[in-house]
């Protein structure tokens, strides 16, 4: 099962959170897509409750605890109405592991907010201060600095849903929104097969004009730029009647 | 070597059996039809098949099963069992080209414009099919981008979306193993030579060489340089063919007797043995090594007609009227093909060799 955020990896484990409607999710992700949706908690008001590790197999659907088996132990903590929520550092690691001050466990602890809860590491608290983000692109990706880019594992063309995946392993696009979806996918298609991305072919009937037109405002550009005022004049009143001129225009 | 442009050109007509010449466009609105359903595919294609029948009176054959079977032969269409979800065929006629036009919908909304013959004008050809298609590109609406030019699914096809192929006979060189060699020049010349099989020779040392971009320049110039590929494949065909004649008039000798044999007296000929035998024939017709009266093998059209797919519906049908076969392989489909091949081939077995080859192949 592949994960359902980027699609790409295999699912590692499950991820529950709340939506912005409020509604209670259930996604099978891997590692990555998880640390990120964790590291990104707080600015897209996503709640994460409860991860599930299972070795990297497809997780099974979460159970009602047992009372008085390890299950129970093991179930998602919950809220008063039932509902899993949020796990704290120390409830994940257990009681025993809390780190004690003044050991290399008290400066790995995650940073806390006023209230005493985990909150989202900065890139500078992840590093140190002294040291810049990677260049690594997959840390870079981990950390989320690059996340809704271009040409993003995740992101979706909007005229036909297609992943970047799903383009590299077909070889073909799905729609003409994908072009511009993907433009880097699409360069680098373009420049293995034909070795050029950039069309000097025949105009499509009704563009020869829009042609006509460019190159007329490059020349009208260069005129005003030498202070050739009557030239640029002439080649206004001749720009406009290209404008004027009845013609399809793709 | 023969550099001279009239003596290439002629010989171009020998080893160019036939060319297709296309242009592969996609009509906006819809996504391309690998994100379709087959439902939504379906009804797609019949739209724009009933506009396509509107705009150029064209003829819907797509039922047509004679022309499913050779068609693929005969014009460089899709065969019969890449057809998918949605595909039409349609026919055009009247054309300034002089031979018919096909439309080919893969699916949805994908459109092939293509033609098929033995005219070596490819420029001339080309410039009049893409007009032809350019008057569609405002009914129809064709995908298109000032960047990129015509966009379609396929990136090889994006910009032009011209694609011309040629049939090449190619004995010579396939005599000598240089088979490989020119699937390698052709790379280095801005086309693709497609193998059957590279440590073999395809059958009836039948070769498809296509060009490799649709991006770069016009359709027109893009035919151009195929043109000028295509010369200088002659070229070197030739010079194989020339040594093979005076350097090797033994093993030639052997070629055409041992075709001449097999065209005499074989029951069962396949289509791959047929192919090979046909391209043993015109190999020694056209270089002066054999003469034979009433056929005329250096027509296209055998090499066509040989093939399975097309070899019943074009010949075997009408031969199955006329010859009686065993019973054994009356009703078995392979070995009757095979047998009807035999009955159809055996006239060209009377083809004369010459004697002064004969002289020489004896005093090598």
């Amino acid at each position: 099962m592949k994960c359902e955020l980027c699609h790409a990896n295999n699912a590692e484990t499950v991820l529950y959170r709340r939506n912005a409607e409020g509604k209670r999710e259930e996604l099978y992700v891997c590692h990555a897509c998880a640390e990120r949706e964790r590291a990104f908690e707080e600015e897209r008001g996503i709640q994460i409750t409860a991860m599930r590790l299972n070795g990297g197999a497809k997780p099974a659907p979460p159970e009602e605890p047992r009372k008085g088996a390890d299950e129970a132990e093991d179930a998602p903590p919950a809220d008063e109405a039932g509902e899993p929520r949020m796990m704290s550092a120390a409830e994940f690691f257990g009681e025993d592991e809390e780190p004690r001050k003044g050991t290399d466990e008290a400066e790995d602890a995650p940073p806390a907010d006023e209230a005493g809860e985990p909150r989202m590491m900065s890139a500078a608290e992840f590093f140190g201060e002294d040291e810049e983000p990677p260049e690594d692109p997959s840390a870079r990706e981990f950390l989320g600095l690059h996340a809704g880019t271009p040409d993003d594992a995740c992101t979706r063309c909007p005229g036909c849903g297609a992943t970047i995946g799903d383009i590299r392993h077909e070889g073909l696009f799905r729609c003409p929104q994908c072009l511009t979806t993907f433009p880097e996918l699409t360069r680098t298609l373009l420049d293995d097969a034909q070795q050029c991305s950039d069309y000097q072919g025949d105009p499509a009937p009704g563009t020869e004009r829009l042609r006509e037109i460019e190159a007329l405002e490059r020349r009208l550009a260069e005129a005003i730029d030498r202070e050739d005022y009557l030239e640029a004049k002439r080649l206004r009143a001749e720009i406009q009647a290209k404008k004027g001129e009845a013609g399809h225009d793709a | 070597m023969t550099r001279d442009t009239q003596v290439t050109e002629a010989n171009l007509r020998l080893f160019c059996l036939k060319t297709q010449i296309a242009f592969v466009r996609n009509v906006s609105g819809p996504p391309f039809p690998a994100a379709l359903r087959n439902r939504a595919r379906q009804i797609l294609g019949e739209q724009i098949a009933g506009d396509l029948r509107t705009l150029l009176g064209a003829q819907d054959v797509t039922n047509d099963d004679d022309l499913a079977a050779y068609g693929a032969a005969y014009h460089g269409l899709t065969p019969r069992e890449e057809r998918r979800v949605g595909y039409r065929l349609l026919r055009v006629d009247r054309t300034p080209l002089g031979t018919p036009v096909w439309c080919e919908l893969m699916g949805a909304n994908h459109c092939t414009f293509s033609v098929c013959d033995t005219s070596l004008d490819f420029e001339a050809r080309t410039e009049a099919l893409r007009l032809l298609v350019d008057g569609l590109a405002k009914p129809l609406r064709f995908v298109y981008d000032r960047r990129l030019g015509y966009v379609t699914a396929q990136p090889a096809l994006m910009g032009t979306g011209f694609r011309i192929r040629s049939w090449m006979h190619l004995a010579g060189l396939s005599h000598f193993g240089y088979l490989t060699e020119l699937c390698n020049a052709a790379e280095a010349m801005r086309a693709l030579a497609e193998p059957y099989r590279p440590e073999d020779a395809p059958p009836g040392n039948l070769m498809i060489l296509f060009n490799r971009f649709s991006m770069d320049a016009r359709a027109q110039t893009l035919a151009g340089h195929f043109k000028a590929f295509l010369m200088r494949v002659a070229e070197q065909e030739t010079e194989a063919r020339w040594r093979l004649l005076h350097d090797e008039p033994f093993v030639f000798v052997d070629i055409l007797k041992r075709a001449k044999a097999i065209l005499k007296n074989a029951s069962l000929i396949s289509a791959d043995e047929a192919l090979d035998l046909l391209s043993d024939l015109r190999l020694g017709l056209t270089c002066g090594a054999a003469t034979l009266r009433k056929a005329d093998p250096l027509a296209p059209h055998w090499f066509d007609d040989a093939t399975d797919a097309a070899f019943y519906p074009r010949q075997g049908r009408a031969l199955r009227r006329t010859v009686s076969l065993p019973h054994d392989v009356a009703t078995f489909r392979p070995w009757r093909n095979d047998a009807l091949r035999a009955q159809w081939l055996r006239p060209l077995a009377a083809f004369a060799i010459d004697r002064d080859l004969i002289e020489r192949a004896d005093s090598q």
